[in-house]
Protein backbone atom coordinates (compact mmCIF):
# COMPACT_ATOMS: atom_id res chain seq x y z
CA UNK A 1 0.00 0.00 0.00
CA UNK A 2 1.38 3.41 -0.88
CA UNK A 3 2.03 5.99 1.74
CA UNK A 4 -0.79 8.10 0.43
CA UNK A 5 -3.26 5.24 0.39
CA UNK A 6 -2.20 4.17 3.85
CA UNK A 7 -2.63 7.72 5.05
CA UNK A 8 -6.09 7.82 3.54
CA UNK A 9 -7.15 4.56 5.19
CA UNK A 10 -5.76 5.66 8.53
CA UNK A 11 -7.52 8.96 8.14
CA UNK A 12 -10.86 7.33 7.41
CA UNK A 13 -10.56 4.99 10.38
CA UNK A 14 -9.71 7.82 12.70
CA UNK A 15 -12.36 10.13 11.25
CA UNK A 16 -14.99 7.44 11.82
CA UNK A 17 -13.92 6.99 15.40
CA UNK A 18 -13.95 10.72 15.98
CA UNK A 19 -17.37 11.08 14.39
CA UNK A 20 -18.84 8.24 16.42
CA UNK A 21 -17.51 9.63 19.66
CA UNK A 22 -18.79 13.05 18.73
CA UNK A 23 -22.35 11.74 18.17
CA UNK A 24 -23.11 11.48 21.86
CA UNK A 25 -25.71 14.16 22.49
CA UNK A 26 -25.44 14.37 26.23
CA UNK A 27 -21.95 13.32 27.21
CA UNK A 28 -21.45 12.29 30.83
CA UNK A 29 -18.14 13.24 32.38
CA UNK A 30 -16.78 9.72 32.16
CA UNK A 31 -17.36 9.35 28.41
CA UNK A 32 -15.10 10.36 25.58
CA UNK A 33 -15.54 14.06 24.83
CA UNK A 34 -16.42 15.21 21.32
CA UNK A 35 -13.65 16.61 19.18
CA UNK A 36 -14.58 19.32 16.73
CA UNK A 37 -11.42 19.68 14.74
CA UNK A 38 -8.27 17.66 14.31
CA UNK A 39 -5.26 19.71 13.26
CA UNK A 40 -2.63 18.25 10.97
CA UNK A 41 0.55 18.28 13.07
CA UNK A 42 3.93 17.35 11.67
CA UNK A 43 5.97 18.47 14.65
CA UNK A 44 5.85 18.96 18.40
CA UNK A 45 2.61 20.41 19.76
CA UNK A 46 4.26 23.30 21.58
CA UNK A 47 2.71 24.89 24.64
CA UNK A 48 -0.80 25.14 23.22
CA UNK A 49 -2.76 22.54 25.17
CA UNK A 50 -5.59 24.18 27.14
CA UNK A 51 -3.96 23.51 30.51
CA UNK A 52 -0.77 25.20 29.39
CA UNK A 53 -2.49 28.54 29.89
CA UNK A 54 -2.42 27.87 33.63
CA UNK A 55 1.32 27.23 33.82
CA UNK A 56 4.35 29.47 33.53
CA UNK A 57 5.86 30.01 30.12
CA UNK A 58 9.59 30.60 29.89
CA UNK A 59 8.82 34.28 29.33
CA UNK A 60 6.44 34.74 32.25
CA UNK A 61 8.59 32.64 34.56
CA UNK A 62 11.70 34.63 33.69
CA UNK A 63 9.83 37.92 34.25
CA UNK A 64 8.56 36.70 37.63
CA UNK A 65 12.04 35.64 38.65
CA UNK A 66 13.60 38.87 37.42
CA UNK A 67 11.04 41.01 39.26
CA UNK A 68 11.57 38.89 42.38
CA UNK A 69 15.23 39.88 42.45
CA UNK A 70 14.35 43.59 42.41
CA UNK A 71 11.74 43.34 45.16
CA UNK A 72 13.86 41.01 47.29
CA UNK A 73 16.84 43.31 46.81
CA UNK A 74 14.88 46.27 48.26
CA UNK A 75 13.60 44.09 51.07
CA UNK A 76 17.03 42.79 52.06
CA UNK A 77 18.38 46.35 51.98
CA UNK A 78 15.81 47.36 54.61
CA UNK A 79 17.52 44.92 56.93
CA UNK A 80 20.93 46.44 56.34
CA UNK A 81 22.21 43.83 53.93
CA UNK A 82 22.29 43.46 50.17
CA UNK A 83 21.04 41.14 47.46
CA UNK A 84 21.69 41.69 43.77
CA UNK A 85 18.81 42.79 41.59
CA UNK A 86 20.05 40.60 38.79
CA UNK A 87 17.71 38.89 36.34
CA UNK A 88 19.02 35.50 35.23
CA UNK A 89 20.64 35.39 31.78
CA UNK A 90 18.00 34.54 29.21
CA UNK A 91 19.98 31.80 27.50
CA UNK A 92 20.96 29.94 30.63
CA UNK A 93 19.98 26.42 31.50
CA UNK A 94 19.03 23.27 29.68
CA UNK A 95 15.41 22.61 30.49
CA UNK A 96 12.81 24.84 28.88
CA UNK A 97 9.22 25.18 30.02
CA UNK A 98 8.16 26.02 26.49
CA UNK A 99 9.51 22.66 25.34
CA UNK A 100 7.77 20.64 28.01
CA UNK A 101 5.33 19.14 25.50
CA UNK A 102 7.96 18.54 22.85
CA UNK A 103 7.93 14.77 23.36
CA UNK A 104 4.57 14.37 25.06
CA UNK A 105 3.36 12.05 22.31
CA UNK A 106 6.80 10.61 21.67
CA UNK A 107 9.53 11.82 19.35
CA UNK A 108 8.02 13.94 16.57
CA UNK A 109 10.92 16.03 15.31
CA UNK A 110 12.03 14.49 12.02
CA UNK A 111 15.20 16.55 11.71
CA UNK A 112 16.26 15.61 15.23
CA UNK A 113 15.46 11.93 14.62
CA UNK A 114 17.73 11.87 11.57
CA UNK A 115 20.64 13.22 13.60
CA UNK A 116 20.13 12.19 17.21
CA UNK A 117 17.83 9.17 17.01
CA UNK A 118 15.79 9.19 20.19
CA UNK A 119 18.48 11.01 22.18
CA UNK A 120 17.99 14.43 23.69
CA UNK A 121 20.56 16.83 22.23
CA UNK A 122 22.69 18.28 25.01
CA UNK A 123 25.33 21.02 24.92
CA UNK A 124 28.82 19.71 25.47
CA UNK A 125 30.33 21.22 28.61
CA UNK A 126 33.58 23.06 28.08
CA UNK A 127 36.41 23.94 30.42
CA UNK A 128 35.49 27.62 30.46
CA UNK A 129 31.75 27.25 30.39
CA UNK A 130 30.28 24.23 32.03
CA UNK A 131 26.79 25.43 31.18
CA UNK A 132 24.06 23.63 33.06
CA UNK A 133 26.59 21.45 34.84
CA UNK A 134 28.12 24.42 36.60
CA UNK A 135 27.27 24.41 40.29
CA UNK A 136 29.01 27.69 41.01
CA UNK A 137 26.43 30.45 41.60
CA UNK A 138 26.79 33.71 39.75
CA UNK A 139 26.55 35.40 43.14
CA UNK A 140 27.70 34.00 46.43
CA UNK A 141 25.43 34.96 49.29
CA UNK A 142 26.11 34.68 53.00
CA UNK A 143 24.14 32.70 55.55
CA UNK A 144 22.70 35.98 56.84
CA UNK A 145 21.54 36.96 53.37
CA UNK A 146 19.99 33.53 52.91
CA UNK A 147 18.15 33.90 56.23
CA UNK A 148 16.79 37.27 55.10
CA UNK A 149 15.68 35.74 51.81
CA UNK A 150 14.07 32.59 53.18
CA UNK A 151 12.95 33.49 56.71
CA UNK A 152 11.93 30.48 58.75
CA UNK A 153 12.50 28.30 55.68
CA UNK A 154 16.25 28.92 55.98
CA UNK A 155 18.03 25.70 56.92
CA UNK A 156 19.85 27.45 59.75
CA UNK A 157 16.67 28.77 61.34
CA UNK A 158 15.72 27.30 64.68
CA UNK A 159 12.44 27.69 66.53
CA UNK A 160 12.47 30.70 68.77
CA UNK A 161 15.15 32.57 66.87
CA UNK A 162 14.31 36.29 66.93
CA UNK A 163 13.42 37.73 63.56
CA UNK A 164 15.54 40.75 62.59
CA UNK A 165 13.90 44.17 62.43
CA UNK A 166 14.10 46.43 59.39
CA UNK A 167 14.79 50.17 59.37
CA UNK A 168 11.12 50.78 60.16
CA UNK A 169 11.17 48.42 63.12
CA UNK A 170 9.17 45.78 61.28
CA UNK A 171 10.21 42.12 61.68
CA UNK A 172 11.35 39.97 58.80
CA UNK A 173 8.32 38.17 57.35
CA UNK A 174 8.21 34.46 58.20
CA UNK A 175 8.62 33.65 54.52
CA UNK A 176 11.52 36.09 54.19
CA UNK A 177 12.15 38.57 51.42
CA UNK A 178 11.47 35.96 48.73
CA UNK A 179 8.07 35.49 50.29
CA UNK A 180 7.53 39.24 50.39
CA UNK A 181 8.41 39.40 46.70
CA UNK A 182 5.95 36.63 45.87
CA UNK A 183 3.16 38.25 47.84
CA UNK A 184 3.83 41.63 46.24
CA UNK A 185 3.66 40.17 42.76
CA UNK A 186 0.62 37.97 43.44
CA UNK A 187 -1.34 40.88 44.95
CA UNK A 188 -3.52 38.66 47.11
CA UNK A 189 -3.98 35.81 44.65
CA UNK A 190 -2.77 32.32 45.54
CA UNK A 191 -0.87 30.02 43.19
CA UNK A 192 -2.34 26.61 42.52
CA UNK A 193 0.10 24.86 40.23
CA UNK A 194 -1.00 21.46 41.45
CA UNK A 195 -3.96 21.88 39.09
CA UNK A 196 -1.56 21.47 36.21
CA UNK A 197 0.20 18.42 37.63
CA UNK A 198 -3.06 16.70 38.47
CA UNK A 199 -5.11 17.36 35.39
CA UNK A 200 -2.25 17.19 32.94
CA UNK A 201 -1.50 13.68 34.15
CA UNK A 202 -5.17 12.78 34.10
CA UNK A 203 -5.79 14.10 30.60
CA UNK A 204 -2.71 12.30 29.37
CA UNK A 205 -3.89 9.02 30.81
CA UNK A 206 -7.49 9.31 29.60
CA UNK A 207 -6.46 10.42 26.13
CA UNK A 208 -3.96 7.57 25.80
CA UNK A 209 -6.84 5.12 26.37
CA UNK A 210 -9.38 7.04 24.27
CA UNK A 211 -10.71 5.00 21.33
CA UNK A 212 -9.67 7.68 18.83
CA UNK A 213 -6.08 7.70 20.06
CA UNK A 214 -6.04 3.92 20.27
CA UNK A 215 -7.13 3.83 16.62
CA UNK A 216 -4.46 6.34 15.67
CA UNK A 217 -1.79 4.33 17.47
CA UNK A 218 -2.98 1.21 15.65
CA UNK A 219 -2.63 3.08 12.35
CA UNK A 220 0.86 4.18 13.37
CA UNK A 221 1.73 0.59 14.30
CA UNK A 222 0.51 -0.60 10.89
CA UNK A 223 2.63 2.06 9.21
CA UNK A 224 5.66 0.94 11.23
CA UNK A 225 5.03 -2.64 10.18
CA UNK A 226 5.21 -1.48 6.58
CA UNK A 227 8.68 -0.13 7.34
CA UNK A 228 9.83 -3.36 8.93
CA UNK A 229 9.21 -2.59 12.62
CA UNK A 230 6.78 -4.36 14.92
CA UNK A 231 5.68 -2.11 17.77
CA UNK A 232 2.26 -2.03 19.39
CA UNK A 233 2.68 1.35 21.06
CA UNK A 234 4.57 4.54 20.31
CA UNK A 235 6.88 4.21 23.30
CA UNK A 236 7.76 0.61 22.43
CA UNK A 237 9.99 1.99 19.70
CA UNK A 238 12.25 3.55 22.33
CA UNK A 239 14.10 0.33 22.93
CA UNK A 240 17.13 -0.29 25.06
CA UNK A 241 19.46 1.00 22.42
CA UNK A 242 23.22 0.68 23.01
CA UNK A 243 24.86 3.59 24.76
CA UNK A 244 26.45 4.79 21.53
CA UNK A 245 24.08 6.17 18.92
CA UNK A 246 23.78 3.71 16.03
CA UNK A 247 22.49 3.89 12.43
CA UNK A 248 19.85 1.34 13.45
CA UNK A 249 18.48 3.66 16.13
CA UNK A 250 18.46 6.60 13.75
CA UNK A 251 16.62 4.51 11.14
CA UNK A 252 14.02 3.38 13.68
CA UNK A 253 13.53 6.88 15.07
CA UNK A 254 13.17 8.30 11.57
CA UNK A 255 10.60 5.66 10.61
CA UNK A 256 8.79 6.32 13.88
CA UNK A 257 8.44 10.04 13.19
CA UNK A 258 7.55 9.51 9.55
CA UNK A 259 4.72 7.22 10.61
CA UNK A 260 3.52 9.71 13.21
CA UNK A 261 3.35 12.33 10.46
CA UNK A 262 1.72 9.96 7.99
CA UNK A 263 -1.04 8.95 10.42
CA UNK A 264 -1.31 12.40 12.03
CA UNK A 265 -0.96 10.67 15.37
CA UNK A 266 0.17 13.85 17.10
CA UNK A 267 -2.70 15.93 15.72
CA UNK A 268 -5.27 13.35 16.80
CA UNK A 269 -3.79 12.80 20.26
CA UNK A 270 -3.43 16.54 20.74
CA UNK A 271 -7.05 17.19 19.73
CA UNK A 272 -8.39 14.43 21.95
CA UNK A 273 -6.30 15.41 24.96
CA UNK A 274 -7.31 19.04 24.45
CA UNK A 275 -10.95 17.99 24.64
CA UNK A 276 -10.36 16.25 27.97
CA UNK A 277 -8.48 19.25 29.30
CA UNK A 278 -11.22 21.68 28.26
CA UNK A 279 -13.72 19.50 30.10
CA UNK A 280 -11.60 19.54 33.26
CA UNK A 281 -11.29 23.31 33.05
CA UNK A 282 -15.05 23.69 32.64
CA UNK A 283 -15.76 21.33 35.53
CA UNK A 284 -13.35 23.18 37.82
CA UNK A 285 -13.89 26.67 36.53
CA UNK A 286 -13.50 28.41 39.88
CA UNK A 287 -10.14 26.86 40.69
CA UNK A 288 -8.77 27.52 37.21
CA UNK A 289 -10.07 31.10 37.27
CA UNK A 290 -8.23 31.65 40.56
CA UNK A 291 -5.03 30.31 39.07
CA UNK A 292 -5.53 32.57 36.05
CA UNK A 293 -5.93 35.54 38.39
CA UNK A 294 -2.67 34.59 40.09
CA UNK A 295 -0.77 34.38 36.80
CA UNK A 296 -2.35 37.60 35.50
CA UNK A 297 -1.45 39.48 38.68
CA UNK A 298 2.12 38.24 38.73
CA UNK A 299 2.64 38.91 35.04
CA UNK A 300 1.19 42.43 35.29
CA UNK A 301 3.11 43.34 38.43
CA UNK A 302 6.35 41.82 37.18
CA UNK A 303 6.10 43.93 34.05
CA UNK A 304 5.54 47.01 36.21
CA UNK A 305 8.54 46.23 38.41
CA UNK A 306 10.80 45.55 35.45
CA UNK A 307 9.66 48.71 33.66
CA UNK A 308 10.39 50.80 36.73
CA UNK A 309 13.81 49.23 37.05
CA UNK A 310 14.91 50.21 33.55
CA UNK B 1 3.19 2.91 24.48
CA UNK B 2 4.74 0.11 26.45
CA UNK B 3 2.72 -2.05 28.72
CA UNK B 4 4.54 -0.49 31.60
CA UNK B 5 3.77 3.06 30.55
CA UNK B 6 0.21 2.14 29.69
CA UNK B 7 -0.17 0.49 33.07
CA UNK B 8 1.38 3.52 34.62
CA UNK B 9 -0.95 5.83 32.78
CA UNK B 10 -3.96 3.84 33.88
CA UNK B 11 -2.89 3.78 37.51
CA UNK B 12 -1.99 7.45 37.26
CA UNK B 13 -5.43 8.30 36.00
CA UNK B 14 -7.29 6.29 38.59
CA UNK B 15 -5.28 7.73 41.42
CA UNK B 16 -5.46 11.26 40.14
CA UNK B 17 -9.21 10.96 39.71
CA UNK B 18 -9.54 10.25 43.40
CA UNK B 19 -7.01 12.84 44.44
CA UNK B 20 -8.28 15.54 42.15
CA UNK B 21 -11.88 15.20 43.21
CA UNK B 22 -10.82 15.86 46.77
CA UNK B 23 -8.19 18.46 46.10
CA UNK B 24 -9.44 20.77 43.38
CA UNK B 25 -11.02 23.91 44.59
CA UNK B 26 -9.75 23.36 48.09
CA UNK B 27 -6.09 23.80 47.39
CA UNK B 28 -5.09 26.98 49.13
CA UNK B 29 -1.61 27.08 50.63
CA UNK B 30 -3.09 26.88 54.09
CA UNK B 31 -4.87 23.66 53.25
CA UNK B 32 -2.20 22.14 51.07
CA UNK B 33 0.05 19.36 52.25
CA UNK B 34 2.92 20.54 54.45
CA UNK B 35 5.88 21.91 52.50
CA UNK B 36 8.11 19.21 51.12
CA UNK B 37 5.69 16.43 52.03
CA UNK B 38 4.40 15.45 48.63
CA UNK B 39 6.55 15.97 45.60
CA UNK B 40 4.99 18.50 43.28
CA UNK B 41 1.89 19.16 45.34
CA UNK B 42 3.09 22.09 47.41
CA UNK B 43 1.95 25.30 45.83
CA UNK B 44 5.15 27.24 45.54
CA UNK B 45 5.90 29.38 42.53
CA UNK B 46 9.49 28.43 41.75
CA UNK B 47 10.18 25.52 39.43
CA UNK B 48 13.21 23.37 40.13
CA UNK B 49 12.64 20.33 37.96
CA UNK B 50 10.51 18.25 35.63
CA UNK B 51 10.08 14.47 35.58
CA UNK B 52 8.75 12.39 32.70
CA UNK B 53 6.90 9.09 32.49
CA UNK B 54 8.97 7.80 29.56
CA UNK B 55 12.61 7.78 28.56
CA UNK B 56 14.16 10.72 26.71
CA UNK B 57 11.85 13.28 28.34
CA UNK B 58 8.78 11.74 26.73
CA UNK B 59 5.26 11.25 27.97
CA UNK B 60 3.43 12.85 30.89
CA UNK B 61 5.28 15.48 32.91
CA UNK B 62 5.42 16.14 36.64
CA UNK B 63 6.62 19.62 37.61
CA UNK B 64 8.45 20.07 40.89
CA UNK B 65 8.08 23.42 42.70
CA UNK B 66 9.96 24.88 45.61
CA UNK B 67 9.93 27.95 47.83
CA UNK B 68 13.32 29.14 46.59
CA UNK B 69 14.43 29.81 43.00
CA UNK B 70 16.94 26.97 42.86
CA UNK B 71 19.12 25.12 45.34
CA UNK B 72 22.07 26.17 47.45
CA UNK B 73 25.51 25.54 45.94
CA UNK B 74 26.42 22.90 48.51
CA UNK B 75 25.90 19.35 47.29
CA UNK B 76 25.96 18.05 50.84
CA UNK B 77 22.88 19.71 52.22
CA UNK B 78 19.23 19.01 51.51
CA UNK B 79 17.33 21.91 50.04
CA UNK B 80 14.08 20.13 49.56
CA UNK B 81 12.64 16.66 49.84
CA UNK B 82 9.79 14.85 48.22
CA UNK B 83 9.13 12.17 50.77
CA UNK B 84 6.23 10.85 48.76
CA UNK B 85 5.63 11.21 45.04
CA UNK B 86 2.15 12.38 44.01
CA UNK B 87 -0.55 9.78 43.67
CA UNK B 88 -0.09 7.79 40.51
CA UNK B 89 3.56 8.66 40.03
CA UNK B 90 5.05 5.95 42.22
CA UNK B 91 7.46 3.82 40.17
CA UNK B 92 6.57 5.75 37.01
CA UNK B 93 9.51 8.10 36.38
CA UNK B 94 11.90 7.20 33.56
CA UNK B 95 13.72 10.49 32.90
CA UNK B 96 14.04 13.95 34.41
CA UNK B 97 15.54 17.38 33.81
CA UNK B 98 16.00 20.10 36.40
CA UNK B 99 14.97 23.55 35.34
CA UNK B 100 17.42 26.15 34.10
CA UNK B 101 16.57 29.59 35.54
CA UNK B 102 17.75 30.35 39.05
CA UNK B 103 17.87 33.41 41.26
CA UNK B 104 21.12 35.05 42.43
CA UNK B 105 22.82 32.88 45.02
CA UNK B 106 21.03 29.73 43.88
CA UNK B 107 22.04 27.02 41.41
CA UNK B 108 20.35 24.28 39.45
CA UNK B 109 19.16 21.58 41.77
CA UNK B 110 20.66 18.15 41.70
CA UNK B 111 18.27 15.31 42.43
CA UNK B 112 18.74 12.00 44.18
CA UNK B 113 15.90 9.60 43.40
CA UNK B 114 15.13 6.90 45.99
CA UNK B 115 13.54 3.51 45.60
CA UNK B 116 11.22 3.81 48.60
CA UNK B 117 9.27 6.58 50.28
CA UNK B 118 10.99 8.88 52.77
CA UNK B 119 14.34 8.54 51.00
CA UNK B 120 14.63 4.82 51.65
CA UNK B 121 16.23 1.96 49.78
CA UNK B 122 18.60 2.16 46.85
CA UNK B 123 18.99 5.41 44.97
CA UNK B 124 19.78 6.93 41.60
CA UNK B 125 22.80 9.14 42.31
CA UNK B 126 23.11 12.92 42.22
CA UNK B 127 22.17 14.18 38.77
CA UNK B 128 20.90 17.37 37.26
CA UNK B 129 19.24 15.38 34.53
CA UNK B 130 18.91 11.88 33.18
CA UNK B 131 17.47 11.09 29.78
CA UNK B 132 17.26 7.43 30.68
CA UNK B 133 17.42 6.25 34.27
CA UNK B 134 18.37 2.76 33.08
CA UNK B 135 17.87 0.08 35.69
CA UNK B 136 16.28 2.70 37.93
CA UNK B 137 13.46 3.37 35.46
CA UNK B 138 10.07 3.11 37.15
CA UNK B 139 11.60 2.74 40.61
CA UNK B 140 11.37 6.23 42.13
CA UNK B 141 9.22 6.65 45.22
CA UNK B 142 10.82 9.73 46.79
CA UNK B 143 13.57 12.23 46.07
CA UNK B 144 15.96 14.66 47.64
CA UNK B 145 17.00 17.93 46.01
CA UNK B 146 20.37 19.43 46.78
Amino acid sequence: MSGGARRAVAGVIVAMAVALAGCAADTPATEEPPVDEIPVMTGPPGRTLPLDAYMWTDESYWAMLAATTYIASDCVARFGSSYPAAPPPRDEGSARLDEMNARRYGLVDLDAAKVHGYRVPRPEPTVDDQGPFNRAPSFVISENQRFLLEGTGFSGYRDGMPMPLDVNGQPLPDDGCLGEAQRTLAEGAQPNFRLYNEFSAKSYDLSSRDSRVVAAVAAWSECMKGKGYTYAGVFDAVEDWPEALSPEEIAAATADVECKIETNLVGIWYAVESAYQRRFIDENAEAFAAQQRYLDNVTRNAARVLAAAR
Amino acid sequence: MTGRVRRGAAVLGAAVLVAASAAVGAASPAQAAPADAVWGEDNWAYIIGTDYSARYLQGAVLVRYDKTPGCTPSAYDTDSTGNVVPLGWNDEIESFDNYGYTGPGYVYCVTVHYEHGYLGGSFYPHSQYSDDMGSFRNKTSSARFT
